[in-house]
This record gives C-alpha cells, sequence and structure tokens, in this order.
C-alpha cells in the first residue's frame, strides 16, 4: 500500500481535525491551508486503556484493522476502534467480558503458533490469512479453530458499529455529511412506481 | 403568596397540562400550575444534533450510573445516552407489581412531561369508538360522540400543527392537517398491496411541522426528537402551549412540586393541594377555586387514593369504587419485519420522523372476528440501510469496505397497536407499605392482558406478516410476544368518565361526579382505549372541558 498518498488522502479529509494515530506518539494536524503539521502529542492525549491491557489493546487494534483496512480512507485503526470497544467493554456483563477477552487471547496464541509473531506484530498478510481461516465465509472451519471462528463473529460486528460510527467511517468512508438534517424531506424519487 | 387564592391549580405540566393552563389563563383565570421535576435547558438538555463519535458509548447506552435508576425507562427506544435523564428516576419513584405480572411504567417529571419524549403520532377516534361498548357489548360507551369532540380536535390540530393526508376513513376521521411526508419506495409498494386487501394505508399523522407554523419553523429532519427539538419543530407543552399561558402574565409555574393530595373544605370541596418541594422535602400547600389533574393517568389517580379523607373514605372522587380500575395501554411491540430485494438507492438519511399508518379493519365494514372484538392499527415503515446491512454481509478486508459503501437494505416494518378491553380485574390500588422518596404511598398495579387481548396479539403477527409477503417483502419475520402492559406508554382509564355516577368517576366534562371543582384531564378518563394513540384525544378533551369550566367559573358555579 502506498502509506505516503493515503495518509495525504487521510489528513486532507481531516483537514481542521487532529488524528491521532494509534500506539504513535505523533500526532498529525491538518491546518486550515492545507499543511500538515506533524508533532508529538503530548503526555495528556496518550490513550490508556481502560479494560484491556495495553498489549491486548494492540492486539485487538491490528485485528480491527484488518477487517476495515486503511484503503483509500481511514480504517479501524484510524477510527480508533479499538479505543471504542475499549470503552463498551468496561460496561459488559463479566460473561461477555470473559469471552471477549478468551477469544482474543485464543487469537493471539494461535498467532503465535502460526507465525511466532503476536498479533500486534504480524504483517498485513499473516493477519488476513488468520482471519480467512475462522471468517464467516469459510464454511468449513475445523473443531479447532471453532472458538477463533466465535470470536470472530464477536469481533466483527463489533468493530463493524465502532467504525460506521465514527466519524472516519461515516463522513470519510461512506461520504455521509457529518451535519445532521436536511431541508426537505423527499422520500420515493420514483414518480413513475418504477422503484 | 401564602394566603392567595388562585382561581386554579393545575397539576402537571405536559400535554394536557400545558393546554388546561394556556386555556384557562387565555380565559383570564389565575392559575398555578405545578410541576413535580424542573425545567429543561435546550441549550443544555436537548441533544438531537450530537453526533454518536461524540458520545462515549456512540448511543448504545447511557451511563451505567444513570441506567440503574431507571431500569424500566432505560429500556424505552426514546431513552438514549444523552437523554436518559430525561426519564423518571424509578428508585426515587417506586411502583409494585404482583409477581409475574410486570407493568412497565415509563415517564418523564420535568416541564413539559412526556411531551419532549414522546411519538407525536396523533389520530383522531371516531364512533367507532366511543360507541364501541354498544356494537360488542363490552364495557361503557364514552358519554361523548364524535360530534361532541370533533371542533376540539380541530382546535388542537390547528394550534399543535399535525401533518397529515387526507384519506376519508370513517374509522379514522380527518383532520386539520399540514401537507403530509412523502412516502419511501418501500411503502408506496406496500400501499399498493395493502389497498388491494381492502385495507387503508396512510402516511402517519404526526404533530410534526411540514411548514413554518404559528412562530415555530418546520422540521429540518434530523431525526431523534426524543432528545428534544432545538427548533421546537415538533409539539411540546414547553415550546407551544406554555409559553401561551405564560404570556397572559396569569401563570404562576411552581417547579419540582411534588403533589401528595388535593386538600378539601367542610362542605367537601376541593380547596387546594399539598405538596413537597422536591429538593428540600418541605411540605407546602397552595388553595385554588378549582383543582384541576393532569398529572397522567396513574399519578392522577393516585393522587386521588392519597387525597382520601374522612369525606371521602375511598379517595377523593370515588364513591362508586371505581377509581383505578379499568387500567389499559396498547398492545405493543408485536408485528412482523421484512426487506424489499432490488431497491437500488441509498437513502439520504433514514430520518423522517414519522412512519406509515394502517388503520383498523377488524370488526368493522363488514369484518366479524370470532375470536376476539375491537381491533388494531399497524404502525412502521420502510428505509434503507446506510451501512447496517455490513451485519449480514459475510467476510472481512478492502474488499468487504468497498461493498459496504455501495449496497444498501430495504428494512420494512409493520407493528400493531392493539386495543385492550377495560376490564375490573387490571386495577391500581395503594401499596400499604412502599413510599416513595417523599414518604409518599406508592402504587400496586395489578395489570395482565387477557383473553381477548391474546388472541388479537395472534391476528396481528399474522396480518402484519400476510401484507408485507403480498407486497413481495422477503426474509420476513415476526415479533409474536407483545411488550408488558405500560410499554406501550398510553396507559388509560384508570378514572373513568361516564353519565353514571355508580359505574364512573368523571361526567362528561372530565368532573368528578363527587366533587364538582375537581377536574381530572388525562388519560384516565377514557372509558375505552380504542387502538389510536390517544394523546390528541386527551389534548382535545381537556380544551372541551376547559371551556366548560371557564363558563361555569364565569357564573360562579365553583364558589
Amino acid at each position: 500500500m502506498d502509506h505516503e498518498l493515503s495518509r495525504r488522502n487521510l489528513l486532507k479529509l481531516t483537514a481542521g481535525a487532529a488524528t491521532a494515530l494509534a500506539g504513535s506518539k505523533w500526532v498529525f494536524r491538518a491546518t486550515g491551508d492545507g499543511r500538515i503539521v506533524k508533532a508529538q502529542t503530548s503526555a495528556a492525549s496518550v490513550w490508556k486503556p481502560a479494560f484491556f491491557s495495553e498489549a491486548e489493546a494492540q492486539q485487538l487494534a491490528a485485528v480491527c484493522d484488518t477487517i476495515i483496512p486503511r484503503t483509500n480512507t481511514p480504517g479501524a485503526r484510524d477510527a480508533r476502534v479499538h479505543e471504542y470497544i475499549d470503552v463498551a467493554m468496561t460496561v459488559e456483563s463479566e460473561s461477555i467480558q470473559k469471552r471477549f477477552r478468551d477469544g482474543l487471547s485464543w487469537l493471539e496464541d494461535h498467532c503465535k503458533k502460526e507465525t511466532k509473531k503476536s498479533l500486534a506484530d504480524a504483517s498485513a498478510e499473516d493477519l488476513t490469512k488468520l482471519l480467512e481461516a475462522i471468517s464467516d465465509k469459510n464454511e468449513k472451519i475445523p473443531d479447532g479453530l471453532k472458538p477463533g471462528a466465535s470470536f470472530f463473529g464477536d469481533v466483527k460486528t463489533r468493530t463493524l458499529f465502532g467504525f460506521y460510527t465514527s466519524r472516519e467511517g461515516w463522513v470519510e468512508d461512506l461520504g455521509r455529511s457529518e451535519h445532521v438534517g436536511m431541508e426537505k424531506w423527499i422520500g420515493c424519487p420514483h414518480p413513475s412506481g418504477n422503484h | 403568596m401564602a394566603d392567595k387564592i388562585y382561581d386554579a391549580i393545575v397539576v402537571g405540566s405536559g400535554a394536557t397540562g400545558g393546554w388546561a393552563a394556556k386555556e384557562l389563563c387565555e380565559a383570564g383565570m389565575e392559575v398555578a400550575l405545578l410541576e413535580a421535576g424542573g425545567k429543561l435547558d435546550p441549550d443544555k438538555d436537548y441533544s438531537e444534533h450530537t453526533r454518536p463519535w461524540d458520545m462515549k458509548y456512540r448511543n448504545k447506552q447511557a451511563e451505567p450510573a444513570l441506567e440503574v435508576r431507571r431500569p424500566i425507562g432505560a429500556r424505552c427506544y426514546a431513552c438514549e445516552e444523552t437523554n436518559a435523564h430525561f426519564f423518571v428516576d424509578e428508585v426515587d419513584n417506586p411502583w409494585t407489581t404482583p409477581p409475574g405480572k410486570p407493568f412497565w411504567w415509563v415517564r418523564g417529571r420535568h416541564v413539559g412531561g412526556r411531551t419532549i419524549m414522546w411519538g407525536r403520532q396523533s389520530y383522531r377516534l371516531s364512533d367507532y369508538d366511543f360507541k364501541a361498548a354498544s356494537t360488542d357489548g363490552h364495557g361503557e360507551d364514552w358519554p361523548i360522540s364524535y360530534d361532541e369532540i370533533a371542533p376540539y380536535y380541530d382546535t388542537v390540530e390547528r394550534w399543535i400543527g399535525v401533518s397529515g393526508a387526507k384519506e376519508g376513513f370513517d374509522q379514522l376521521p380527518d383532520g386539520q392537517f399540514l401537507p403530509p411526508m412523502a412516502f419511501t419506495c418501500g411503502e408506496e409498494i406496500m400501499k399498493k398491496a395493502v389497498n388491494a386487501m381492502g385495507r387503508g394505508f396512510t402516511i402517519g399523522r404526526c404533530a410534526v411541522l411540514t411548514q413554518d407554523h404559528r412562530g415555530r419553523a418546520a422540521c429540518h429532519y434530523c431525526g431523534p426528537c426524543h432528545r428534544g427539538c432545538s427548533t421546537n419543530s415538533y409539539f411540546t407543552a414547553p415550546g407551544s402551549t406554555l409559553p401561551a399561558a405564560e404570556k397572559t402574565g396569569k401563570m404562576t409555574l411552581i417547579t419540582n412540586a411534588v403533589v401528595r393530595h388535593v386538600t378539601t373544605n367542610d362542605k367537601g370541596l376541593a380547596d387546594g393541594v399539598f405538596y413537597f418541594d422536591s429538593p428540600t422535602k418541605e411540605s407546602r400547600e397552595i388553595k385554588a377555586k378549582i383543582v384541576v389533574l393532569c398529572a397522567s393517568s396513574l399519578e392522577s389517580t393516585r393522587i386521588l387514593f392519597n387525597s382520601a379523607n374522612g369525606q371521602h373514605p375511598a379517595g377523593l372522587g370515588n364513591s362508586s369504587g371505581v377509581l383505578g380500575h379499568y387500567l389499559m395501554d396498547h398492545m405493543y411491540a408485536i408485528g412482523a419485519f421484512g426487506t424489499f430485494p432490488g431497491l437500488g438507492r441509498k437513502p439520504e438519511v433514514a430520518n423522517r420522523p414519522n412512519g406509515i399508518y394502517i388503520p383498523r379493519f377488524r370488526n368493522l365494514h363488514g369484518d366479524k372476528q370470532e375470536k376476539f372484538i375491537r381491533g388494531y392499527g399497524y404502525q412502521g415503515g420502510e428505509n434503507a440501510t446506510v451501512w447496517e446491512h455490513a451485519y449480514a454481509m459475510k467476510g472481512f478486508g478492502a474488499e468487504f469496505k468497498d461493498a459496504v459503501r455501495e449496497g444498501n437494505a430495504s428494512r420494512a416494518t409493520l407493528l400493531g397497536f392493539g386495543e385492550m378491553l377495560p376490564r375490573w380485574e387490571n386495577q391500581v390500588t395503594l401499596d400499604k407499605e412502599k413510599v416513595d422518596a417523599w414518604g409518599i404511598p406508592v402504587l400496586h398495579i395489578d395489570c395482565a392482558h387477557g383473553d381477548n387481548e391474546k388472541a388479537m396479539a395472534k391476528d396481528i403477527v399474522e396480518q402484519a406478516a400476510v401484507m408485507l409477503k403480498a407486497a413481495g417483502a422477503e426474509n420476513v419475520t415476526t415479533s409474536t410476544v407483545p411488550a408488558p402492559p405500560g410499554f406501550g406508554i398510553h396507559e388509560c382509564g384508570t378514572a373513568r368518565m361516564g353519565t353514571d355516577p355508580k359505574k364512573s368517576v368523571l361526567n362528561k366534562w372530565n368532573q368528578a361526579h363527587d366533587v364538582k371543582n375537581l377536574f381530572v384531564l388525562d388519560g384516565s378518563a377514557f372509558p375505552s382505549i380504542a387502538c389510536q394513540n390517544p394523546t390528541l384525544t386527551m389534548m382535545a378533551l381537556t380544551v372541551r372541558a376547559c371551556e366548560y369550566m371557564v363558563a361555569e367559573h364565569k357564573h360562579g358555579n365553583f364558589a
């Protein structure tokens, strides 16, 4: 992927806003005149997970970003989806918390076995391969990977919600307005009846 | 101040309290309007434009500290992350139910009451409803006919602004409408199929402005009305009736006034109310020539029970023993869902604050059901998803992401609102032990759906699926179990009106048979609930009762 191009695209789209890249001590700010300012984040703005450990959070970020990767629009990491999931987890029941954490831990172990690396350090290719094996698109998942398949459903649902309710997902990927409301409700635009 | 005697005290500032204050003040009467809660500040409390990414939980839920104090209210679709505080604190304001018979009571305590979070659907009742008992023998007719209430429906609709389409349905009379909102593609398709079955299908009649109206701006279609509206584009008491009352200079609004009971004089007439200042819990009394309860069906009933005294041992206005009985609510949350294939479009934004309406077709116009009497209407509609179809798509990654952006799914819904029969055994009484945060005895609510409701519920679900399928919907699924009573949030009937003082609490002017200067102007007056949303009828009855009250007051009949 052409990272420079993607980043420029991303920053152009978030003009005026600050984009803190997760796991980075840098923050990129797009100025009103189109310049990009790179600055070190202040200590206060460094994100700390409330539910996950730092290591888990980075593993989760890698998984989310594989589900919704950065393309010519932002991906799950850009939208800080793992940060949303972390907050959402704090108010879930203990059984749901445990199920999610156990699932992530299973996938991390599986990743280490397959690639000798943590999810957080695995390559995009390796992560894609790992998830393909447990994806809902895969109709023949061997019994040994079943715990992974169940986690895939859980993390995918949360990633989709977290991404499409983020500004990055709604405005920059879907191309919807960041403002609400419209002058007129149009309704069906097909007076001919050909819907 | 302590010695002042108002012309009238109005208890409650919601849909009917706001109207009572307006009508009485505009007639020149001095009115004290008591509200149990405080004032909402639109700048601070209204949040209809807050985007999900600016909410901590992305509007999936409210702060746990808020939810834990309103476990029932938090289940309501309108209770969201930024407005949970619009819903009553159920720890301070409890009620009890028998084991296994839940009643999900949803309320708001603030100026405007539930008009802030209401669903805005505004339908007229017809003589099929007012005279239902004469037709099928169950319960009692209303003491009024459609002709008697029609002019007051006109008055209310003209003032609050109701958008809708004139259809000529005799079971759902037309009103004074602002231009209707448009159907979506799927709704056009549904309308054809439903009409072909001989059933009506119209755009929802709702108290949302489709054009500027009486100084209020037309709707800007942002979507979540229940979080408050900065432009007052749907009807609320604080955005419409209360400013009109205030303008007269005749209204004294007393907030945080938790009314315990109505006080009476040695003639047995009402002469004021006893209340607690909410934060300090200090007791206070104010006096008036007329007492008007607009506290919502169950709260007004509770106040009447708590007003029992030597002259009125069973509760004020309860010589009939009917007070608290015949509780009703609409059967809710049952119906069908489906998708219309091949509607290639993206919704502009899925936020028309209104749906469609299918008026009652059961047990009228020649239809005769063997298993149940009365009928039901449907609300719902169809729209396309912006991204939610992603949940049903398989896979992940860059291609998946592109497919979500390009795709959409149609989602159609038909949910029935079923008429619940008035039955003696569905009743509220005072709980003998439990009190609220101010030491006031709370209600024990004993209410369940009966055989008629169960048979009707089955038909509601079946017919919803039949109509969706007839329209060509796919993947049709159903919701078959009604929510517990209360959750329709249309509770009615516990101080019903009627011609016979032995069988009713109020007369045809919402005036207590036993106490001529006591009026109850909310849903508690309904002898039957019909299947239409009740608020418009409550407001029309209020205007009608106030006209009577003003005339009687002028003649000195309350002195």
